[in-house]
């Protein structure tokens, strides 16, 4: 095998490695995006529920030490 | 001799804010900061670990349903077998069997699907460094939430006061 043919397989390894990597990347950030949008009716009720007690506490105790 | 300002247990972790430094105990260490290299304290909702908790619940759940599922359908086989060992009177031992089966493994994924709790989203004092910083787990609807605000707003009016007398 001539050095000319050896790059050229080298080559086509290599980005086909990479082609298939950035399509895994691509599915994986998909998949991630649908995960959070799916949970984003849950996740904004929770902050909501949770903070609304949290900034009265923080605040008096704020009052309190001014 | 320091002032200790305020202190605050929650659980295993202990911060004691005196009025030069600031202690931090847990099981597996103990450290204490000069409040001059302290720039701030903040608190912050750890929405990223909730997201991947509730992506967890959410596939734990689907699996337990496709199980419940799957009891139902041995069940149903069950049922289909009892009343074909009936018709051709040949024995019901492996139909009942099958049956008990199918009804056990629905009733576990049945109670396992009422059992499971939904996750919860926890936040963080964080203590912002100039070595970098470091974040204290915590509820904001805990038990001692009221003692966190408290020493919260405790260490922003010390860091104030402190860099303002110092700077």
């Amino acid at each position: 095998m001539s050095f000319w043919d050896t790059f050229v397989k080298v080559w086509q390894v290599r980005t086909s490695v990479r082609i298939q990597e950035s399509i895994e990347d691509a599915a994986r950030s998909a998949k991630r995006q649908a995960e959070l949008e799916s949970n984003l009716p849950q996740i904004v009720e929770e902050v909501e529920k949770k903070n609304k007690s949290w900034q009265e506490q923080l605040e008096n105790q704020r009052k309190k030490q001014n | 001799m320091e002032d200790v300002l305020s202190q605050l247990d929650a659980g295993s972790l202990t911060i004691k804010l005196t009025s030069d430094k600031l202690y931090i105990n847990t099981p597996t260490s103990n450290e204490a900061f000069a409040l001059r290299s302290i720039d701030g304290v903040g608190v912050i909702d750890l929405i990223e670990n909730y997201n991947e908790a509730l992506t967890q619940h959410k596939q734990n759940q689907s699996n337990v349903v496709k199980i419940f599922g799957v009891g139902l359908l041995v069940v149903a086989g069950g049922i289909y077998s009892f009343i074909e060992s009936i018709n051709s009177d040949s024995s019901i031992i492996g139909s009942l069997i099958l049956l008990f089966i199918g009804i056990g493994i629905s009733l576990v994924t049945f109670f396992a699907i009422r059992k499971a709790k939904e996750p919860q989203m926890l936040s963080a004092v964080r203590i912002m460094m100039r070595s970098g910083n470091r974040d204290f787990q915590f509820d904001k609807t805990g038990s001692n939430s009221e003692e966190i605000a408290e020493f919260v707003a405790k260490i922003e009016s010390t860091l104030t006061s402190y860099h303002k007398n110092h700077d």
